[in-house]
């Protein structure tokens, strides 16, 4: 099940890699959380409450920050499309080359399940990837979002799962860091009437 | 004594708590009153903590490493609250409506968990903490809503986020070799690390200590994912660039020290150091060129930054008694000469507004007590004597000689000497060229004089103590605490 999941979560996050969309892209960064929540969910029978407690909150998460990033774009519609520098094959291409290369330089480390530790630094590389390659602010949330989420997959193929503290505290994190990110991209789009990251270039050396 | 180790931070957390719900006045009231109170706690328990064997468990340790750190997290978060009310006076509600509540919640907030970063007693925590630093305190730099500080803030934000995903990654590895039945939160005690650390196989200590430094150099600033340091340090109101550059920024180093500390000998201990030593050659190399431009004043003392942290790295690679005496003192006396130049720039920018967005020009003829400020600092962090940075400088460069590591010796000298020459003529331009626009008054002058006095005898002290560091009872705890 971990291992499908994983894989399904790598294809979500590819999918980021190429629409054009915002809510699309935050659409399948939600499913791609959701299926890691019921990956941690499937593990949970045999290990302590607090894994299980974690993976709900997993699940609560992918649906809580999907909607306040949805409601994000629907504050602040765009008056025409934020185009990425790079083009969409071009960028899925530059992904998969990154990916290749960090899984052959990692090897298999111990107590993880290989197959999940490769999908896990796919999705580190697929979220630098977005973060990168695409200008909107959302979108580079939703790249930070799909790199938490690699972290998320590694943490609970772990045997035992990581300690339910690390894991909470982690969520609390990320949830705090995204809702920050979100107002500092209201303040942005009030400001330069687009969330489109390439005009804050006023800080060169 | 365990339980001593959560008066500071908690002290601030009643701070964040009570200071944004009490009427203006007021605030500023409970605002010198908690910054006095939780900076004199931070001190003592830093005192006690330092003259103590190590002792604590999963939440709090108290050990000499810690306490370096601790007390200069309390000063330095306290001089920062106590200048506050200065610059909230003169500063124009951007990011928020209700300026100074926000502005208290979001210094206190970050000052506790700065507080507590020293004093936890496990990796995955003092993880969870340096995150919680982020999303306060990035709100703070883009506390005056310009575009600029928006710019840094995101940057700043997005940045060292992805830094601090890298560095969980490699605590997740970490966790999976050292605990491979799932041994809780306790199996990422620093001490729990240390005994589990000859079992855990060379290369996957060796992955997870790069990943883990590696992405912890995201926050810390070191060159070459250093973009967020200079952005994020010239925008932020100045009291929070002071607890940026002298608070921020060398406990996150810390955490990484312990790592290496932890983990270094099953990852090859030369390998680990050599790690620092490649940190801080690049953070020399890529900051000591940007001394010597024009800028802005805050941002040059951005880079300054990127160049002390560098030094610190340094140290803690060469790993020699006189070192680590060196580090110890460099931590300390760059944290008082910088936030000095942070806390200068408030009256600087009021007499010449031009000055925070270019180099300032004839600082001195504008104002003696705002140039006096700016002279003590630069030419403090600059090294010249009897700056305790001399020494410090000194300490860590003869460490490098103790580790036969010439060549990075050669490389450092090279580099403080170019870094010295251009802090002194960017200094020279700023205090005695000619004016731009005529003085009118800055705000907190007397508050610049007393801070500038204050500085300069902390800075005198710490000089001396250089020559009673090397061999002292602080630097065998030290020392106990490397081997």
């Amino acid at each position: 099940m971990i291992q499908m999941m994983a894989w399904l979560s790598v294809g979500f996050g590819f999918g980021v890699v190429v629409v054009r969309r915002r809510s699309v892209a935050i659409l399948l960064v939600g499913c791609q959380s959701a299926a890691i929540g019921m990956a941690a969910v499937s593990l949970s029978p045999g290990r302590s409450q607090e894994f299980f407690t974690a993976a709900a909150v997993l699940i609560v998460k992918a649906a809580v920050l999907s909607v306040l990033l949805g409601a994000a774009v629907l504050r602040t519609r765009e008056q025409t499309r934020i185009r990425s520098g790079v083009n969409p094959l071009m960028r899925m291409a530059l992904t998969l080359v990154a990916i290749l290369a960090v899984n052959l330089l990692l090897p298999s480390m111990p107590g993880i399940n290989p197959d999940v530790q490769r999908a896990s630094i796919a999705l580190l590389c697929i979220g630098g990837a977005v973060f990168i390659f695409r200008r909107a602010t959302i979108l580079q949330l939703v790249g930070v979002l799909i790199a938490e989420n690699g972290l998320a997959l590694a943490a609970i193929s772990v045997a035992g799962g990581i300690p339910a503290v690390i894991e909470l505290g982690a969520l609390f994190d990320v949830t705090l860091v995204i809702s920050v990110a979100i107002a500092f991209h209201d303040r942005i789009y009030l400001l330069l009437g687009s969330g489109d990251s390439s005009l804050l270039t006023e800080l060169r050396d | 004594m365990i339980e001593l180790g959560a008066a500071p931070p908690l002290l601030a957390l009643a701070g964040a708590a009570l200071i944004p719900i009490s009427k203006p006045g007021l605030a500023h009231r409970l605002n010198r009153f908690f910054a006095v109170a939780v900076a004199a706690t931070a001190l003592a328990t830093a005192v006690i903590g330092a003259n103590s064997a190590q002792s604590g468990n999963t939440w709090i340790l108290l050990d000499p490493l810690g306490s370096v750190f601790l007390g200069v997290n309390g000063l330095i978060g306290g001089m920062s609250a106590f200048v506050s009310p200065v610059y909230l006076a003169h500063s124009q509600r951007g990011l928020f409506a209700s300026g100074a509540r926000w502005y208290y919640l979001g210094l206190y907030l970050f000052w506790a968990a700065l507080l507590a970063v020293p004093l936890v007693g496990n990796l995955g925590l003092a993880w969870l903490l340096i995150e919680m630093t982020t999303g306060a305190s990035a709100l703070l730099v883009a506390y005056s809503g310009q575009r600029r500080a928006l710019e840094a803030g995101w940057k700043y934000l997005l940045l060292t986020t992805l830094g601090l995903t890298v560095a969980l990654l490699g605590i997740i590895f970490l966790y999976a070799a050292s605990a491979p039945h799932g041994s809780g939160l306790a199996a990422l005690d620093w001490s729990s690390l240390r005994r589990a650390a000859p079992q855990i196989p060379h290369p996957a200590a060796m992955i997870s200590l790069v990943l883990i430094i590696g992405g912890l150099a995201a926050k810390i600033g070191w060159a070459p994912v250093h973009h967020w340091l200079p952005d994020a340090h010239s925008e932020a109101p100045a009291p929070i660039s002071a607890m940026l550059s002298g608070a921020l920024l060398p406990s996150v180093m810390l955490i990484a020290w312990r790592v290496q500390l932890a983990v270094g000998s099953s990852a090859g201990s030369g390998a680990s150091r050599d790690l620092f030593i490649a940190f801080g050659l690049i953070s020399l190399g890529v900051s000591v060129p940007f001394l010597w431009r024009p800028m802005a004043i805050k941002r040059l003392l951005a880079y300054s930054s990127l160049e002390h942290v560098g030094i610190m790295a340094l140290g803690i690679g060469f790993d020699q008694p006189l070192a680590l005496a060196g580090v110890i003192l460099h931590v300390w006396g760059h944290a008082l000469a910088k936030s000095l130049g942070f806390y200068a720039t408030m009256p600087i920018f009021r007499l010449q507004p031009t000055a925070s967005r270019r180099p300032a020009v004839g600082i001195a003829r504008l104002s003696a007590d705002a140039g006096g400020a700016l002279a003590l600092s630069i030419l403090g962090l600059s090294g010249l004597p009897p700056s305790p940075l001399f020494f410090s400088e000194l300490l860590i460069l003869m460490g490098g000689l103790a580790a036969h590591q010439n060549v990075v010796v050669v490389f450092m000298s090279l580099m403080l000497a170019l870094g010295f020459i251009g802090l002194a003529s960017q200094l020279i331009e700023g205090l005695l060229g000619r004016p731009r626009q005529l003085g009118r008054g800055g705000p907190g002058r007397s508050r610049i004089r007393e801070l500038s006095i204050a500085t300069g005898a902390g800075l005198l002290i710490l000089s001396a103590l250089a020559y009673y560091l090397p061999g002292s009872r602080l630097l065998e705890a030290f020392q106990r605490a490397a081997t």
